[in-house]
């Protein structure tokens, strides 16, 4: 089990290119200025394109490690473009919005950024675990 | 969906080893979750030096073998009576490991004789069709040894994984066509030099019931042929991809879909 946190942007001109710059922020931000950030093409039913964006692996900094498979990259999120079938479903015409969506494992993120081993602390209900959080 | 690099050279030069095929396929949207050794994912199969064959009279049909490992020694007993001598290096499926084709092998014991593993034959261990020999190697090997290292022997795979809006790729086929896109190496012509003999006649006919459901059938009857087991580098490649043979019918149609893509049936 994990909580999955889905972000919308939604005007009448966006970019993938924003797509990727506000990502390529967000993992700056989260995870340290130096991550690197790449992107590679994938597949969602309601993204057209889509994408994968990994982060340089926060262990071994890129090098290889268990942790990464040894790639040296760990895998992020998803992501794409809003597909035009998305809009036309809720009312909104694609030839005038544009958009683009992204989604997260909270729970995911958080141990990479703070180097949980294990998911189910998160579930435990131990407060010596939560009240480490502040 | 797993692919042994070996198939897919044939459809493609490739310029690369299996990892950074991987690497290339995964940048290219087709993510490689795995790249592994076939031959190394059956277990703890090693050479062993035969130091001892024994016949005792309340075992009928079986010998109680002493070999050594390069650590220990202990008894394996086998049926192959006529085969086992001293002074051989064999192939032996240690207890955990698994044959070629899926058989488990575990610790047994015969009227008080424990047998530690069981000698492979070159089919089981997945090297040749012979199935009536033991697989021998060359003396000189040191025991202990695994033996798909030991003969050199590799099949790197690569599992794919495959987006349901790539159907394209779910072939070595395809998937050949979609690195040649990716790199530019020259993808290999599909020939097929070969043409059936013409005449055999159907025995009946086809109606289609629903025309709707089904517009069209196409099929290819066959006569003369017989149902028997496939050559062994179809039962190699079925298997590498996790599919198990059965027949040279059904195998033919697996096999057919794995490199093209191309589902049949046989009746």
């Amino acid at each position: 089990m994990f909580h999955q946190i889905e972000g919308l942007m939604v005007d009448e001109k966006v970019r993938f290119s924003d797509l990727k710059g506000v990502l390529t922020y967000f993992a700056q931000n989260i995870f340290g200025k130096d991550t690197k950030v790449r992107f590679r093409p994938s597949y969602f039913p309601f993204t057209e394109p889509s994408l994968e964006m990994d982060i340089s692996c926060v262990i071994c900094k890129g090098k290889g490690c268990r942790v990464c498979s040894q790639t040296g990259w760990l895998e992020v999120l998803g992501a794409g473009m809003v597909h035009p079938e998305v809009f036309r479903a809720v009312g909104y015409d694609p030839t005038k919005w544009q958009g683009f969506a992204f989604g997260l494992g909270v729970e995911r993120i958080a141990m990479i950024k703070y180097g949980i081993d294990d998911i189910r602390l998160f579930f435990d209900n131990h407060l010596y675990f939560l009240s480490s959080f502040k | 969906m797993k692919v042994p690099v070996s198939w897919l050279s044939e459809f493609i030069e490739l310029e690369e080893e299996a990892e950074r095929l991987a690497e290339i396929l995964t940048l290219g949207g087709l993510e490689v979750e795995e790249v592994y050794d076939h031959y190394q994912t059956l277990g703890e199969i090693i050479a062993v030096k035969v130091l001892e064959v024994n016949k005792p009279s309340e075992l009928k049909d079986l010998v109680v073998c002493t070999v050594h490992d390069g650590k220990d020694s202990f008894t394996v007993l086998t049926a192959a009576v006529d085969l086992v001598k001293p002074g051989q290096v064999l192939a032996l499926a240690c207890p955990g490991s698994k044959t070629f084709f899926w058989d488990k092998i575990e610790v047994k014991e015969v009227k008080g004789y424990k047998s530690w593993g069981m000698f492979l034959s070159p089919y089981e261990a997945g090297v040749s069709e012979e199935k009536d020999i033991l697989l021998e190697l060359p003396l000189d090997v040191k025991p202990g040894e695994n033996i798909y290292k030991a003969l050199n022997i590799s099949e790197p795979i690569l599992d794919v994984s495959i987006t349901p809006n790539r159907g394209d790729c779910l072939s070595v086929f395809g998937l050949a066509r979609e690195l040649s896109l990716l790199t530019g190496w020259p993808l290999k012509e599909l020939r097929f030099d070969e043409s059936l003999k013409e005449g055999a006649q159907p025995k009946g006919s086809i109606e289609i019931l629903d025309p709707d459901g089904c517009f069209r059938y196409v099929g290819r009857w066959f006569s003369g042929v017989k149902v028997t087991a496939s050559p062994f580098f179809i039962i190699k490649r079925l298997v590498f991809c996790g599919l198990r043979p059965i027949n040279n019918f059904v195998d033919i149609t697996n096999y057919v879909l794995l490199e093209l893509g191309q589902p049949s049936s046989c009746l």
